[in-house]
């Protein structure tokens, strides 16, 4: 059993203490970074920079990210924030906030996606060979800090996505669109993000902590040009150093959780309890969960630490 | 699920960047602009706009053609 560390956006006290804000810097504290990162060690910080034509804007607010990165300082680390999609998305994530951090923000694979290391997969599920971009290759230590969201193609994004397609290059992002021919219920595309992670992960054993940002959880991901209303209330933060023990938890707590009114989950008539990604966009979430469990990146059975 | 993609050819330059780039081969180039010629190929990397010297090239969203799509009105 994995232990997931839980901060609650929900307000027990009128005390400071009891915002997410002083939570999450509790929960990084508690978390197992402090064994992870080391004095002197380069932190790739992996985030959404958001769209790019600024329709979209629930993406992570970027006081979280601030704590984090003077969390990383204090530790010793490096640390800088980066994101796909070259310079011009770069440019974006200045725009939407992140720039002001305090911290470089660097494309993960160069300017213009060139600078990529191909891996090979072991035991790939769907594919063989994978491009990573060097920033985060090179890195010592990846802090994968998602925003949990509906995507189209998976059902759900989270923690698993945010490195799978988020710190690779163009070639492997079209080899894994690419699959979504294969069937409907989205298998073979989630398959392909495992095999994703699994490469970017590879030369960082024990050098990665995820986290999910479970609030403004929006029908599809940061990248669609438009956001809408989040179709549960915030529900918080959650971190583990076990992806698939993370990511099922936050599922299970977007399942588990009310429907927001107005959303497009109150409009699908979703009942809480109810696989809502699968019901919103017919693929169900859990694939890409199981699929890194078989691959043997995680467990499945998880313990919720409250913070 | 399929893309739609545009080049605005007042704005292409015949670089062929996007070309070199499309893992999909989505792009020609014709008389010296890029043409999307296969564009239902496109499965949305943005390999192409990454590259575009001159923001040639738009992408329409994927989501209008995706499942929850049916919750909007057109």
């Amino acid at each position: 059993m994995s232990k997931v560390l839980f901060a609650s956006a929900r307000l027990e006290k009128l005390e400071k203490e009891y915002s997410l804000t002083y939570k999450f810097m509790k929960l990084l504290d508690m978390s197992p970074l402090k064994n992870i990162v080391a004095e002197g060690n380069i932190v790739a910080i992996k985030i959404h920079f958001g769209d790019m034509h600024h329709g979209g804007y629930r993406i992570i607010r970027p006081i979280f990210i601030k704590m984090l990165v003077d969390y990383v300082k204090k530790l010793g680390g490096i640390p800088f924030l980066t994101d796909t999609w070259g310079l011009k998305h770069t440019v974006v994530g200045i725009e939407n906030g992140y720039g002001f951090i305090g911290v470089p923000l660097i494309p993960v694979s160069g300017i213009k996606e060139n600078d990529l290391v191909k891996i090979h997969v072991p035991n790939p599920l769907r594919v063989n060979e994978i491009e990573v971009g060097t920033s985060v290759f090179y890195a010592d230590v990846l802090i994968n800090f998602a925003h949990s969201k509906g995507h189209p193609s998976s059902g759900y994004g989270g923690a698993i996505k945010n490195i799978s397609m988020g710190c690779v290059g163009p070639n492997t992002r079209s080899a894994i669109h690419n699959l979504e021919k294969n069937d409907t219920i989205g298998r073979a595309f989630q398959e392909g993000l495992a095999d994703a992670f699994h490469a970017v992960v590879l030369n960082k054993y024990n050098k990665v902590f995820h986290i999910n940002y479970v609030m403004d959880v929006a029908p599809t991901c940061d990248c669609a040009p438009w956001s809408d209303i989040p179709i549960v209330p915030d529900i918080g933060i959650l971190a583990s150093e076990d992806v698939v023990a993370l990511e099922k938890a936050t599922i299970d707590l977007i399942n588990q959780a009310p429907i927001a009114p107005y959303s497009i989950a109150e409009k699908a008539g979703i009942k809480p309890g109810e696989n809502k990604f699968l019901i919103l966009h017919g693929k169900d979430p859990y694939i890409q969960v199981e699929a890194l469990y078989k691959k043997g990146l995680g467990k499945m059975e998880y313990e919720i630490i409250r913070v | 699920m399929s893309y739609k993609v545009y080049v605005d050819q007042t704005k292409c330059i015949g670089c062929a960047q996007c070309y070199a780039a499309c893992p999909n081969k989505v792009f020609s180039i014709v008389n010296k602009k890029s043409i999307p010629e296969h564009a239902d190929k496109c499965v949305g990397c943005r390999a192409c706009i990454v590259k575009c010297p001159t923001n040639a090239i738009t992408i329409e969203a994927r989501d209008v053609e995706a499942l929850y799509a049916r919750f909007y009105s057109t």
